[in-house]
């Protein structure tokens, strides 16, 4: 798993924004955080996953350890407005949506 | 082989089809009422026992007031069963809400009419949040999944890991303690770990179990843990070779394991639920169906006048019903049938290879073990109606406490136009 160094944080994540990581760091069971990852596989733009499931490989069909998380976001619908955001940054830098170009680059 | 008994004869079959034709589901009220007398009477040991029935077992109102009468709570899964319960007068903490998949309007309801809710999943405390906010009621209860095999000595019994109910122990500790910070005070554990068990080992081998969970519960979560739902599982004697469960050995079993383990632990107060639809129900049903065909060709088939419909699990499942020929019960079983119903569905046969007294057309066949997950599994496949469900009371007499359905019932779904406006009648 890695964490990509303009992680997204949504406003409620932000007060926790160290324990969230730490919590990560050590696969903790966190209730309501949400990450957002670039896809595992080809297809996709975002996904966004409870964050406790980082915790089951069998949730995911390639290496977790690819996972790269761009953004953490505490409740649901923080997660999605979150993702939103990094859909729409994407677009405005680059006219387009390809997330993981702007993100990687 | 112990011979499978029935609480109907040929002579009152024939006295009931004068009002109510076969097919129909017959539940025996004496039966139901002494079980239940026994369950109660091998948990009252302790103190605050309740069985929540299942109401997806037998969801029917006049059965569930029968149960009531001895205390019995219920245990819904989905809005049409609370509802059910309210109606019959259930309230509160005697309905316990175990489902899973859960639509936000079923938390909601059971919320507002203050049932236990039973949460099957760890996403679903910020789920339930959403519905009612922060403030949870006061009494919750989480639904937890061991995961792995469950084994009782060399014998393999189910696979949790495989079944999508429950939490993980982790995430059930980390539930507890969320639901603490939004006001539950008293909380519930449930686990269903093996269905239809034959054993009266199953009941005690989970109490351990989830006994020694609550421990654990308590010491790392500070929750106060007021009841424990052993929840299903306790199974009925399908087969004539099979021992039927003895509830009073059971009840013993699971006190000992309390005993042991919840009283040395300073938790002698806690509360036992069980929730045994099938246990409660099943043998004190039958399905009655009429022999309307023979038929010869690689195989020797009769045709009932029920089919799958009426009682799906033989279909479904290939489910083992014993069966019965009214007034050949001292026959010699020297012919084989494959007993079938109507469905174009080669699974629906209620019987295959076998051994019965020859049947004649016009037979009454009592279908055994069917007063649990009979009538309410059943579907309208082949716009088959459903039957009627009788209940033959203590005094002999008969009543009807379903009507069966009506073409006007099948073809009502379409009432919103009229394609099919009195097809019932042409």
């Amino acid at each position: 798993m890695k964490i990509v160094k303009d992680l997204y944080v949504g406003e409620s994540a932000k007060k926790e924004k160290r324990k969230i990581l730490r919590g990560l760091e050590k696969k903790e069971l966190q209730p309501f955080v949400y990450v957002i990852t670039l896809p595992l596989g080809r297809h996709g733009v975002l996904d966004i996953l409870p964050a406790f499931t980082l915790k089951y490989p069998f949730f995911f069909t390639g290496d977790p350890g690819q996972l790269k998380i761009v953004g953490i976001a505490k409740g649901r619908d923080e997660a999605f407005g979150l993702t939103a955001r990094i859909a729409m940054d994407t677009y405005n830098a680059t006219g387009g949506f390809n997330v993981r170009e702007f993100l990687e680059d | 082989m112990a011979k499978k008994t029935t609480f109907v004869t040929k002579e009152q079959i024939e006295e009931i089809v004068k009002a109510y034709p076969t097919p129909f589901y017959l539940y025996d009220e004496s039966g139901i009422r002494k079980n239940a007398e026994n369950v109660y009477k091998a948990f009252s040991w302790n103190e605050g026992y309740r069985e929540y029935f299942a109401v997806k077992a037998t969801p029917n109102p006049f059965i569930l007031k029968i149960l009531k009468e001895y205390g019995c709570g219920v245990d819904c899964a989905s809005i049409a069963e609370l509802k059910m319960a309210v109606k019959c007068g259930f309230s509160g903490e005697e309905i316990m809400f175990s489902s899973n998949d859960t639509p936000a309007e079923e938390y909601e309801y059971a919320a507002k009419i203050g049932a236990v809710i039973n949460l099957d999943d760890f996403t679903h405390i910020e789920f339930l949040e959403g519905i009612i906010g922060d403030k949870f009621p006061e009494l919750m209860s989480c639904r937890y999944n061991p995961g792995g095999v469950f084994t009782m000595g060399n014998d393999i019994m189910d696979s949790p890991k495989d079944a999508k109910y429950g939490m993980t122990k982790e995430q059930i500790t980390e539930a507890f303690k969320i639901m603490k910070t939004k006001g539950v005070k008293r909380f519930g554990i449930h686990a269903f770990l093996a269905s239809n068990t034959v054993t009266n080992d199953y009941y005690p081998t989970l109490a351990r179990e989830l006994f020694e969970l609550a421990k654990e519960l308590e010491e790392k979560t500070g929750a106060d843990i007021e009841f424990i739902n052993l929840s299903g599982g306790v199974g009925v004697a399908y087969k004539p070779e099979q021992t039927p469960n003895d509830i009073d050995v059971i009840g013993e079993g699971v006190k000992k394991a309390y005993n042991d383990i919840l009283v040395p632990a300073g938790m002698g107060d806690v509360k036992i639920f069980t929730e045994m639809g099938r246990f409660m129900l099943a043998p004190y049903g039958v399905v009655v169906t009429k022999a309307i065909h023979e038929k010869h060709i690689y195989k020797e088939y009769i045709g009932v006048d029920a089919c799958a419909v009426n009682l799906i699990r033989p279909a479904m499942y290939g489910a083992y019903h014993h069966i019965t020929v009214a007034g050949k019960e001292d026959a010699a079983c020297d012919h084989v049938y494959d007993v079938t119903g109507s469905l174009c569905e080669n699974s629906d046969k209620f019987a295959i290879d076998r051994k019965l007294p020859k049947i004649d057309i016009g037979d009454y066949l009592i279908l055994h073990d069917a007063g649990a997950h009979g009538y309410s599994m059943g579907y309208n496949y082949n716009g088959k109606l459903k039957c009627a469900e009788l209940l033959l009371k203590e005094n002999g007499e008969v009543s009807m406490i379903r009507r069966a359905e009506t073409l006007k019932d099948y073809f009502a779904t379409f009432d919103f136009c009229d394609i099919l406006e009195n097809a019932d009648e042409i």
